[in-house]
């Protein structure tokens, strides 16, 4: 840390950690390695995909063995710190396999999780996300969704989050 | 490059331009046209495939004009190459962007692949783009979502296709 001189240098290692913690994510969720989304998450952290209530997670997240393969593939994250939390928006584009289905056997969906996150005995952990959908492609019936593919209905969370909205001078 | 101050700015300026990279995409898709304004010098060149020339004020009219025909959008970009010298920077980053529009269901979708080549300028100790080039490479799905008049597949070879002068081996 002796060389860590520059005023800013502090943001700097924050953003990169919670970029680092957010690219872990995924690897729980593909690879199935539950317990390593108590490295991503608080306890107690809220979540909210697609729309579905804010509610606590549930243990070990997401169920993937539903599917022959997953793949969450994530951009990098637009992030502010500010002290010890933080606000995040990062896009994904997921694709998700039954080979049952064949010769349909994909589903692939785009969107970006809205994150807010707190720096928790030194560690940075999501307390809150908020996961939107945007559009999909391939077979409504990997993921049993009622409507063809094409883009989601507009929600509140299609928007700019208000973190990130240009302060009007 | 000692690890000390110097080292760390430099971090710190490839942190804030990567930082803008990632803002455009959300400016659009959200349709927040009002976040290109921080992201862009005024009279920036924003030259993209397919579009005449603009500055950031005519692309920002654009983007108005034409996104909200999309019921979606999704300019998903990858982590930036870039080199810093001084005040200036240059970048290249990658995208792949969907295009949705749900009234040409069952083919309501056309994705393009490609890349930004970006001109960086820091003035007053903020870095803004001062010329953006977008290249597409490829496209699929549906030609109707965008008026292409050609079938899915590369497109054609163009300069920006090529690597970058500052990128090229000196060798």
């Amino acid at each position: 840390m002796a060389a860590m001189t520059h005023p800013k240098s502090a943001t700097l290692l924050d953003a990169f950690e919670i970029q680092q913690v957010l690219n872990k994510y995924p690897i729980a969720l593909d690879s199935r390695e539950p317990l390593l989304m108590n490295e991503v998450f608080a306890p107690n952290a809220l979540v909210s995909i697609a729309g579905s209530p804010l509610q606590e997670r549930a243990q070990g997240g997401p169920d993937m063995t539903a599917f022959d393969a997953s793949q969450h593939l994530l951009g990098p994250a637009s992030i502010e710190v500010e002290g010890d939390r933080a606000r995040s928006r990062c896009y994904f584009i997921a694709v998700h396999t039954k080979n049952s289905l064949r010769p349909a056997p994909h589903l692939t969906i785009g969107g970006w999780y809205d994150d807010e996150w707190q720096r928790i005995a030194g560690e940075w952990r999501i307390t809150r996300r908020i996961g939107t959908p945007s559009w999909f492609d391939g077979n409504p019936a990997v993921l049993g969704y009622p409507i063809p593919p094409g883009a989601f209905e507009w929600s509140e969370h299609r928007n700019c989050p208000a973190w990130l909205k240009p302060k009007k001078s | 490059m000692t690890g000390t101050a110097e080292g760390i700015q430099k971090l710190l300026d490839a942190h804030e331009i990567q930082q803008v990279l990632l803002k455009y995409p959300i400016a659009i898709d959200a349709r927040e046209y009002d976040l290109l304004d921080p992201l862009f010098w005024p009279g920036a060149k924003v030259l993209l495939s397919g579009l005449p020339d603009l500055d950031a004020a005519s692309y920002k009219e654009i983007c108005r004009t034409n996104l909200s025909g999309f019921d979606a959008t999704q300019h998903t970009v990858g982590p930036a190459a870039m080199e810093i010298s001084g005040d200036t920077a240059h970048t290249r980053c990658y995208f792949i962007a969907q295009h949705s529009k749900n009234a040409l269901r069952p083919n309501p979708h056309l994705i393009i692949g490609g890349w930004y080549d970006d001109e960086f300028e820091r003035r007053g100790g903020v870095w803004r783009i001062a010329v953006r080039r977008g290249t597409a490479a490829w496209f699929d799905g549906n030609p109707e979502v965008l008026g292409y008049p050609v079938p899915p597949g590369g497109l054609d070879w163009n300069p920006g296709r090529n690597c970058p002068a500052w990128l090229k081996s000196g060798a």
